[in-house]
């Protein structure tokens, strides 16, 4: 024991509380940074020869609760997959139009039955024809507009599938660049703390795309696995691949046909391997991933499918229960298909006879007088108008409808479509709630756990603060005692 | 108890997201309260808004209905004030008629003759009545009279009177003129076509045929009836005193019987303002109903409206309270 050796336990007791000091007002600084780890620096105490030799500064660890990390990561995951759902719901329910809406498709339906009522009441009036034909035309057309958002949303998915997938392969790289990093400085004894914020965060942007399980692995390196068994980064990157469709998306596109699945490199000599996805089974599913291809395989395709029978239910009706008469020359009726195809995208097409529409070399008269007519009939001849008032409220028996069974007039059927969607898009918005209140709580927890208290911090920092205190008056004090020798 | 500090983020993420939702539910609530209506519609109709759907286009079909029904009843209206006119003259002249011919006095028979062009005329103009510019009379062709000027009628029957060589003949000739269909009435002398007027939809699958036409065989019994009375009054027989009482008397007793038919006439059409009527009455009554049900379904309680705002209100105002405080509660204060 000498006071040389008293004199380095005070020194490294100094440079011990300068470094807790130094970690403290790190945590203090990042106290609202969202995704910052408390840190902790560890100290122990050296001994050498049985005599105390000062303090020694360990690692700085990060502080971690791994249970609420991966429930929260699920959650991000959940929560992504049906905020996609709920938001795809909700822009379907807009262009059909919810019972709020003036333009809805339902309310245009009941608009052109009231429409053809009062035409039927006064057939010569060129008032009533015209408000008829554009009744008819602005049916058309939030049809149309229905087709159109769904084919939007099934582009905007494709579009997005395409961005996701390139987002989780870049962020999957940067995972295993990181991984090796800390291997390296776990080696050599260095604060691996930073890069493992770092990590986290892009595994935070992988979990919502794909839900995770992470694995621990030698020297500070993490795997990461999907839910449902996928590998993504297990010593090696493992890419998704996927081929944005080259044109925006139409009603007849299906997985193969103009659209492209989800596929995975494997190490396969054949090259990519094709994944199931959207079906909520598939290795990579649970996720937003897995939601867009939902999205665009088969909740917009339900909605597209849903107003093509409408349509063709509507353009049926004004054929098949009009008498020949009225028919035009080639046998269509009040609506017609625009350009060519089946069923599918028919809603897209849907139009407007061009015979009764006078934007289109057409006469309003025509309604009344039957949709061949060279000339005008009898102006009180409402025996045609209520021919078509008829064939619009007719109950007839859906085909090819999911949202109903039941037989209807056209606008009874419009309304089941729109009530299938409004409780759709009301029950992806309850589930969306629950889970934004689960993934929030969660998300609390755990930066509870793991978030930095100040209050906390600043105790400890007073504790710095006297501990420092003592330190140097230990070291002015030897600083006398030596002043003392040297001058006797 | 254990406690631990939890970190300030959390407190923040915590103190944001209970504002938030205060916020969103005050929305809410603020939308209820000046709109009357219930925010969320698929609660308020458990669900399923296809009831809500339906009830909004019953109400529209039934102001369609009643705008159909408004428009009905007034050409029912003046349809029937039409052929209760057409009745009462054709009842007066039977009465003259048949009082005065017996008698034998020509010189006021004749007069009755003359009348009796002026009440044909008069038949043939109510004919050509029309609603809101809408001949009644004319079938589908509602633009046009339905019958020709009672000039050019009257100045044919003339003719065919004159042309007879006795009075049976001028009756024959004038039956054969108003004569189904071939007769020169049906040919010239109706104007309108000869397709009824569609019925109206008075309520659903409630369809009224109210539509009668000049060649009504009723209508057409009384003015044949007043067409033989009233070429006596005319020029073609002017010196066939005989003549002129035979087709006088024929006149008369024709026109007894076919009084009765405009009378029919009369009944028929009061019927269907009857039917009218009551799909009025159901029309209103089903309206009423509709909309107290919408807005049962809908209504948002006012008062309970405004208790959840103030209370929201209360509550947002207790988390700025205790955000600010939590704010000033910091060790950091205190160091100082």
């Amino acid at each position: 024991m000498s006071i040389s050796s008293a004199l380095n336990n005070a020194a490294s007791g100094l440079a011990a509380q300068t470094r807790l000091a130094e970690t403290i007002s790190n945590n203090v600084a990042n106290a609202l940074t969202p995704g910052y780890a408390r840190r902790a620096t560890e100290l122990s105490s050296v001994s050498l020869g049985g005599y105390g030799q000062g303090v020694a500064v360990g690692a700085t660890t990060r502080a971690e609760n791994a249970t609420l990390t991966a429930e929260r990561r699920a959650m991000d995951a959940a929560l992504g997959a049906s905020g996609t759902r709920s938001d795809a719901y909700d822009r379907i329910l807009t262009a059909i139009g919810d019972t709020t809406s003036a333009s809805s498709v339902a309310t245009l339906a009941t608009g052109l039955e009231t429409a053809l009522m009062a035409a039927t009441a006064s057939p010569q009036s060129t008032t009533a024809l015209a408000g008829a034909v554009s009744a008819a035309k602005d049916l058309a057309t939030a049809i149309n507009r229905a087709s159109d958002e769904t084919g939007q949303l099934r582009s905007e998915a494709d579009t997005e599938i395409g961005r996701q997938v390139t987002q989780l392969n870049a962020a999957l790289h940067r995972i295993d660049a990181l991984n090796d990093k800390i291997t390296t400085l776990v080696a050599a004894g260095g604060d691996t703390a930073n890069l493992e914020d770092q990590r986290a965060q892009l595994i935070d942007s992988v979990a919502a795309i794909v839900p995770l399980k992470v694995a621990r692995r030698d020297g500070g390196q993490v795997a990461l696995f999907s839910r449902n068994g996928g590998v993504l980064l297990e010593g090696k990157v493992y890419e998704l691949g996927f081929t944005p469709a080259a044109t925006a998306v139409t009603a007849e596109m299906t997985v193969g046909a103009g659209l492209s699945g989800l596929a995975q490199d494997v190490g396969a000599l054949t090259g990519p391997v094709a994944i199931t996805a959207g079906s909520g089974a598939g290795l990579f599913d649970g996720g937003t991933l897995g939601a867009l291809f939902e999205l665009r395989d088969t909740i917009a395709p339900q909605a597209q499918s849903e107003i093509d029978a409408y349509a063709a239910d509507l353009v049926d009706r004004f054929q098949s229960l009009m008498p020949p008469g009225a028919l035009d020359a080639a046998g269509d009726g009040l609506f017609v298909d625009a350009g060519a195809g089946g069923q599918a995208g028919l809603a897209g097409r849907l139009a407007v006879n061009a015979a009764v529409d006078p934007s289109a070399g057409g006469a309003v008269w025509r309604l009344r007088d039957g949709l061949a007519a060279a000339s005008q009939g009898s102006v009180g001849n409402g025996a045609t108008l209520q021919a078509l008032s008829d064939a619009m409220t007719a109950a007839r028996t859906p085909t090819g409808f999911a949202a109903t069974s039941a037989r209807g007039g056209s606008a009874a059927l419009a309304s089941e479509i729109t009530s299938f969607f409004a409780a759709r898009a009301a029950r992806s918005d309850e589930d969306r709630a629950y889970l934004s209140a689960r993934q929030a709580t969660l998300a609390e927890q755990e930066s509870s756990a793991t978030g930095v208290d100040t209050d906390t911090e600043l105790q400890s920092l007073t504790l710095v603060e006297q501990a420092y205190a003592a330190n140097a008056k230990v070291l002015s004090v030897i600083d006398e005692l030596m002043q003392l020798l040297l001058e006797s | 108890m254990y406690v631990s500090g939890g970190s300030d983020l959390a407190r923040l993420q915590r103190l944001q997201r209970q504002g938030a939702e205060a916020r969103a539910r005050m929305d809410g609530a603020g939308q209820e309260m000046s709109t009357g209506e219930k925010a969320d519609r698929t609660a308020a109709t458990g669900g399923n808004l296809t009831r809500l759907i339906s009830m909004d286009r019953a109400l529209a079909r039934n102001a369609a209905f009643a705008s159909t029904i408004s428009l009905t009843e007034l050409r029912l209206d003046t349809m029937q004030s039409v052929a209760s006119g057409i009745a009462e003259a054709a009842s007066a002249l039977a009465v003259s008629l048949n009082e005065t011919v017996p008698l034998g006095d020509v010189a006021s028979a004749t007069r009755l003759g003359k009348q009796a062009r002026s009440d044909l005329a008069d038949t043939l103009a109510k004919l050509n009545v029309q609603v809101s510019g809408q001949s009644l009379f004319a079938g589908t062709a509602t633009d046009r009279a339905a019958v020709a000027p009672a000039d050019g009628i009257l100045a044919d029957l003339d003719a065919l009177a004159a042309g007879s060589a006795t009075a049976a003949d001028a009756a024959a000739a004038i039956d054969a003129y108003f004569a189904k269909p071939a007769g020169a009435f049906f040919t010239s002398g109706y104007l309108g076509s000869a397709d009824g007027l569609a019925g109206a939809d008075v309520g659903e699958g409630v369809r009224l045929d109210y539509g009668v036409t000049a060649t009504d065989d009723r209508i057409v019994a009384v003015l044949k009836a007043q067409a033989k009375a009233a070429v006596a009054g005319g020029p073609g027989l002017a010196a066939r005193a005989e003549d002129r009482m035979a087709l006088l008397e024929a006149a008369g007793t024709e026109l007894l019987a076919a009084k009765d038919g405009a009378l029919d006439l009369g009944f028929a059409i009061g019927f269907d303002q009857q039917t009218l009527e009551r799909a009025k009455a159901a029309r209103t009554a089903e309206t009423n109903v509709l909309s107290l049900a919408r807005a049962r379904l809908l209504e948002a309680d006012l008062e309970t409206a405004t208790t959840n705002y103030q209370a929201l209100e209360s509550q947002l105002d207790a988390i700025y309270t205790v955000t600010a405080r939590l704010t000033d509660l910091r060790f950091t204060a205190y160091m100082r």
